[in-house]
C-alpha cells in the first residue's frame, strides 16, 4: 500500500507527465522501495493513482524482472554467477552463501524473513568479482568471512531498528 | 489524399491509413494474426510485413501509416521468407498440434495462414513444454497451448467492451494470458460477454458449448436480433442440422457493431424448459394432447360468447418478447374485435407508461439514439444499472471511460456502475427530483446553461444548499457535478426502472429539462435515452398494450406468452380464473394452470420485427425450423380470429406510428 508520503512523493513525479501513465515505472519502484516487493494492494494502488487497469499494471510488473511479485527480505542479495564471475569463483562462492544461510542451491529468502539471496546475471562489475548487489549497493571483491560480516552487521542493524521502533 | 504505390499499382488513400489497409482497398490481400478489424491496430505478430523501397528492415502493415510516394512490395522472395520464419517461430512456440484442436482444419486462422504459405512442416523442435489451461471459466476454456499471444483478446476486452479483464503476465516464452491479477478466470472480473472467444484466431479460447460441433464449412449463419432486452443488437446464430450451436455478434449490425452481453450469447443458449410440442387441451383434469382443430375450436368457443363484455369478459395479455406483428394481431383481435378493456402486456407499462405521459405532454418524442451513447463525453446514468440489464449499452458507457468521458450515476441503491463513476450520487430514496433540481439550480447560477430554463422560478427554491439537506449529498458536491454535466460538449442521459417506476412523472420531466437546459435534447436531436424493458418493450406501448393487468371478475384470460416465462406475480394473479388458455413455447406454471395450451414457435424459430428501446426497428431472422406441431404467433393468432370470425389487418406498420412515439420510428 501506497503511504501518505509515497504518495507526495508521486504527487510531484505525476507533474512532470503530460500524461499519469508515463510514471507507472517510478509509482511502482516507489511502491516496491520499502519491501522489496509489490503486493496486489500495491499494483491497485498504483493503477487506481495513474488512472490505468489493474491489469495493465500487472503487465508491466510482470514484464520487468526488477519488479517483484514473490515475497522478498529486507535486503535482496543478488550475485552474479555468469562465466566471468564464475571464473573467479563467484559460482562457489554463490553456493556456500546460501548453504552458510540455510537455503536451497536456488537461493530464496532466510527465516526470518530478512535477506533474499539470489543469482543473477550480470550486474557489470565482472573486474570485481566476487559481486553481490544488496538492494542499491555493491559490494565487490568478496569472500565468506566479507558476506558473512555484512550480513551480520545488517541482521544486527534492523534487530536494533526493531527493539528501537 | 496520400498517394502510393502498392504491388505496382499506383493508388490514393485518405492520410491516416495503414499500408494494410490500403492493401486491402486496392485488393491486395496481406496476410495477417494479430490484426482484426474492429481493434486497435497491434503490430504483434509480423505476418503482416511487407518490403518499402528505402526502408532497410521489413515493415509491419498493419501500423505502418502510408506516406506520400511510398513504393510497397507486399510478396517479394524476402517478404514470404519472413512470413514463413514468423509463422514457424509461432508454431515451434507452444503446442500447435493440431489434430487435437477444435478449431483446426478451417477455422484455425494460424494453420490456414500456414497453409497459405505452403508450409507443410516446421524445421525448429517444438517447445515440449506444457501450458496450463484454465477451465474455470462457466461458458469458456482457455487453453494457453495454443496461444499465439496475438492479444485480440485483451484488446477486445479493453477497447469493445471496456471490461479490461484480460491481461499479460511476464514476457518472452513466459508471457501468459491471464484474468485480473492472475486469478482463475471464472474468479475473475469478467462478465461473459465472450468477446474474446469471438477475436481468438486459434483454439485458445473456445466456448465450452460449441466446441468440436462443427466447423464454419459445416454451419449455417442467420443473421438475426438478440431479444434478450430492449437494446436490440445484431447477432449470428450459427446453426447445424437444426440445431442452435452458437451465438456471435454481427460484426456488421449498426446497433452493437459485433458485441454482446452474457445474456445474448451463452444464456439464449441454456435453456432448460421443456418444449410443448402439441396443443394440449384439459380433458377430466388433466392436459392431454389434442389436434390444432380441436384446441383452437374449444378456445374460440370460450372467448365468442365474452366478446363486448367489460371487466367480465377476456383479459388478455401478451409478452413483449413476441415480434410486433404478433403483439398487432393480439392488439387487434382482442381490444379492437372482442372488445375488451383488459388487453395489455406482460410488462403493464411498468417501463413506458410514463415516459409516453410526458412525450403525450410534449407533443413530441424526446428520446434519442443510442449512437449518441458512443460517443458522449459525459453520461449520465439514473436510476438504471448498466453493468444489470442492457449490458451492451453498459459496454459503450465503460469502454469510453479511458478516452475521458466521464460518468455519473444516480442511485440510491446498490449500482454496480458506482464504483466507475467518477460522481457515484446515491441521494437518499425518493429524493431524484430535487437533486436533479439542485443540478439544474447550480448550472443556472454557474452562467454554464446553453438553454433558457422554464421553471426558473421553481429553481430559485433548490439552492444546492437547500437540496443538500433533502438529498443527502453535499452541495460542493452538486455544484461540482453540474459543472461536469454543463460543460460537457456531448452529454447523454441514460434513465431506466429508477425513474420509470416513479409514481409521478415529475423525475423524468426534471430529467428531460436538465437536458435541455445542457443542449442535449434539440427539436431534431435529443440526448435522452430510457433502457425500458424487453425487447419489444416500446411496440407493445405504441400498440397501447401497457395498461395495469388485472384479472378478477373475467371469464377468461387469454396469455400470449411465446417462449417468455411467467413471473410468480402473474401466476397468483391467474389463480381462480374461470378459462385460462396459453399461447406458449415451453412448460411453465402457467401452462399447467392452463385449459387449452397452442404451442408457438421460440424466438430463433421466428420471424418478426423488434423495436429496439430508440425506436430502430430490425427484422429476426428463422434460424430453426420448429418441432412439427408448432406453429406462428401469428399463425395461431389469425387461426383463431378466423374461428371467431374476425377479419384481422395485417399491416403493422402504419398503426405502429400513431401513437404519440416516446421515440420516433427509424426503419
Amino acid at each position: 500500500m501506497l503511504s501518505q508520503a509515497d504518495r507526495r512523493e508521486l504527487d510531484d513525479i505525476l507533474k512532470k507527465y503530460p500524461d499519469k501513465r508515463s510514471a507507472v515505472l517510478s509509482a511502482l519502484y516507489i511502491a516496491q522501495r520499502e519491501k522489496n516487493y509489490l503486493t496486489d494492494d500495491d499494483i491497485r494502488d498504483v493503477a487506481q493513482a495513474l488512472d490505468m487497469t489493474v491489469t495493465e499494471v500487472h503487465a508491466i510488473v510482470g514484464f520487468y524482472t526488477l519488479l517483484r511479485k514473490e515475497p522478498t527480505g529486507k535486503y535482496l542479495i543478488q550475485v552474479c554467477t555468469d562465466l566471468p564471475c564464475a571464473l573467479r569463483g563467484a559460482d562457489d562462492f554463490y553456493r556456500r552463501l546460501c548453504r552458510r544461510q540455510g537455503l536451497p542451491p536456488e537461493g530464496g529468502t532466510t527465516e526470518d524473513g530478512l535477506f533474499t539471496v539470489e543469482e543473477v546475471v550480470c550486474v557489470a562489475a565482472c573486474d570485481k568479482a566476487p559481486v553481490a548487489q544488496i538492494n542499491l549497493e555493491y559490494h565487490e571483491h568478496l569472500t565468506d568471512e566479507k558476506i558473512d560480516a555484512i550480513i551480520a552487521e545488517l541482521r544486527e542493524k534492523s534487530t536494533e531498528g526493531v527493539t528501537a521502533g | 489524399m496520400v498517394s502510393l504505390t502498392i504491388d505496382d499499382v499506383k493508388i490514393e488513400v485518405p492520410e491516416g491509413t495503414t499500408v494494410l489497409q490500403a492493401a486491402r482497398m486496392s485488393g491486395v490481400e496481406i496476410p495477417t494474426l494479430c490484426d482484426y478489424p474492429h481493434l486497435t491496430p497491434y503490430g504483434g505478430c509480423r505476418l503482416c510485413v511487407v518490403e518499402v523501397e528505402g526502408a532497410r528492415l521489413l515493415q509491419p502493415s498493419c501500423t505502418l501509416p502510408v506516406s506520400k510516394g511510398m513504393v510497397v512490395h507486399t510478396n517479394t522472395a524476402r517478404v514470404r521468407e519472413a512470413r514463413k520464419f514468423v509463422l514457424t517461430l509461432l508454431f515451434s512456440e507452444r503446442n500447435h498440434f493440431c489434430m487435437y484442436c477444435q478449431v483446426s482444419g478451417g477455422d484455425c486462422e494460424l494453420q490456414n495462414a500456414a497453409y497459405e504459405q505452403d508450409m507443410t512442416h516446421w524445421p525448429f523442435q517444438p517447445n515440449w513444454d506444457p501450458y496450463l489451461v484454465d477451465a474455470s471459466h462457466q461458458h469458456l476454456v482457455l487453453d494457453h497451448n495454443r496461444c499465439i499471444l496475438c492479444r485480440r483478446c485483451v484488446r477486445a476486452c479493453g477497447e469493445l467492451v471496456g471490461n479490461f479483464t484480460l491481461g499479460v503476465k511476464d514476457r518472452g516464452p513466459e508471457s501468459i494470458i491471464i484474468a485480473d491479477l492472475d486469478v482463475p478466470w471464472g474468479e475473475s472480473t469478467c462478465v461473459s460477454c465472450g468477446t474474446c472467444v469471438q477475436v481468438c484466431p486459434t483454439g485458445a479460447i473456445i466456448d465450452r458449448r460449441s466446441a468440436y460441433l462443427g466447423h464454419e464449412a459445416d454451419v449455417e449463419r442467420t443473421r438475426s436480433v438478440c431479444i434478450g432486452c430492449s437494446v436490440g443488437c445484431g447477432v449470428e446464430l450459427i446453426t447445424r442440422d437444426n440445431r442452435l450451436l452458437r451465438i456471435d455478434g454481427d460484426w456488421d449490425a449498426p446497433v452493437n457493431e459485433g458485441i454482446l452481453c452474457q445474456i445474448g450469447r451463452f444464456l439464449a443458449l441454456d435453456d432448460e424448459r421443456e418444449r410443448i410440442v402439441t396443443p394440449l387441451v384439459r380433458r377430466n383434469g388433466t392436459l392431454k394432447a389434442a389436434t390444432w382443430e380441436d384446441a383452437l375450436d374449444y378456445v374460440a368457443g370460450r372467448l365468442k360468447p365474452l366478446a363486448g363484455k367489460k371487466g367480465d369478459g377476456i383479459a388478455a395479455l401478451a409478452s413483449t418478447r413476441l415480434p410486433v406483428e404478433s403483439l398487432y394481431l393480439f392488439k387487434q383481435l382482442f381490444a379492437d374485435k372482442l372488445n375488451s378493456e383488459m388487453v395489455t402486456s406482460i410488462e403493464e407499462g411498468v417501463t413506458t407508461a410514463l415516459s409516453g405521459k410526458v412525450a403525450q405532454e410534449l407533443g413530441r418524442p424526446f428520446e434519442g439514439s443510442l449512437e449518441r451513447l458512443k460517443s458522449a463525453d459525459c453520461v449520465v446514468a439514473i436510476g438504471v444499472d448498466l453493468a444489470e440489464n442492457h449490458q451492451v449499452a453498459g459496454f459503450f458507457v465503460k469502454r469510453a471511460l479511458p478516452n475521458g468521458t466521464k460518468l455519473v450515476v444516480i442511485d440510491p441503491y446498490d449500482n454496480q456502475l458506482h464504483e466507475l463513476a467518477h460522481y457515484a450520487l446515491q441521494p437518499q430514496a425518493g429524493t431524484d427530483y430535487e437533486l436533479l433540481l439542485g443540478l439544474m439550480s447550480a448550472i443556472v447560477k454557474s452562467g454554464l446553461s446553453r438553454d433558457e430554463p422554464t421553471n426558473l422560478s421553481e429553481l430559485a427554491g433548490y439552492d444546492p444548499q437547500v437540496v443538500s439537506q433533502v438529498t443527502g449529498i453535499s452541495a460542493d458536491t452538486i455544484r461540482a457535478v453540474a459543472r461536469l454535466i454543463a460543460s460537457s460538449q456531448r452529454p447523454v442521459f441514460v434513465y431506466g426502472k429508477g425513474v420509470t417506476r416513479a409514481s409521478s412523472p415529475e423525475v423524468l420531466s426534471a430529467l428531460i429539462e436538465l437536458a435541455r437546459l445542457v443542449g442535449a435534447l434539440t427539436p431534431d436531436q435529443s440526448a435522452i435515452i430510457g433502457t425500458k424493458g424487453q425487447a419489444n418493450s416500446l411496440a407493445a406501448y405504441m400498440y397501447g398494450l401497457d395498461k395495469p393487468f388485472e384479472v378478477d371478475g373475467h371469464q377468461a384470460v387469454y396469455l400470449a406468452l411465446g417462449d417468455d416465462e411467467p413471473s410468480r406475480r402473474l401466476i397468483k394473479r391467474l389463480k381462480g380464473a374461470p378459462f385460462i388458455a396459453v399461447q406458449a413455447s415451453y412448460l411453465s406454471p402457467a401452462t399447467e394452470m392452463a385449459d387449452v395450451v397452442l404451442p408457438v414457435e421460440m424466438w430463433a424459430e421466428q420471424d418478426g420485427y423488434y423495436l429496439n428501446l430508440a425506436g430502430k426497428l430490425q427484422k429476426a431472422h428463422r434460424a430453426l425450423v420448429p418441432p412439427q406441431e408448432v406453429r406462428s404467433n401469428v399463425g395461431v393468432l389469425k387461426a383463431l380470429a378466423a374461428r371467431l370470425g374476425v377479419e384481422l389487418e395485417a399491416d403493422w406498420r402504419k398503426s405502429l406510428k400513431k401513437r404519440a412515439p416516446i421515440n420516433p420510428v427509424v426503419e
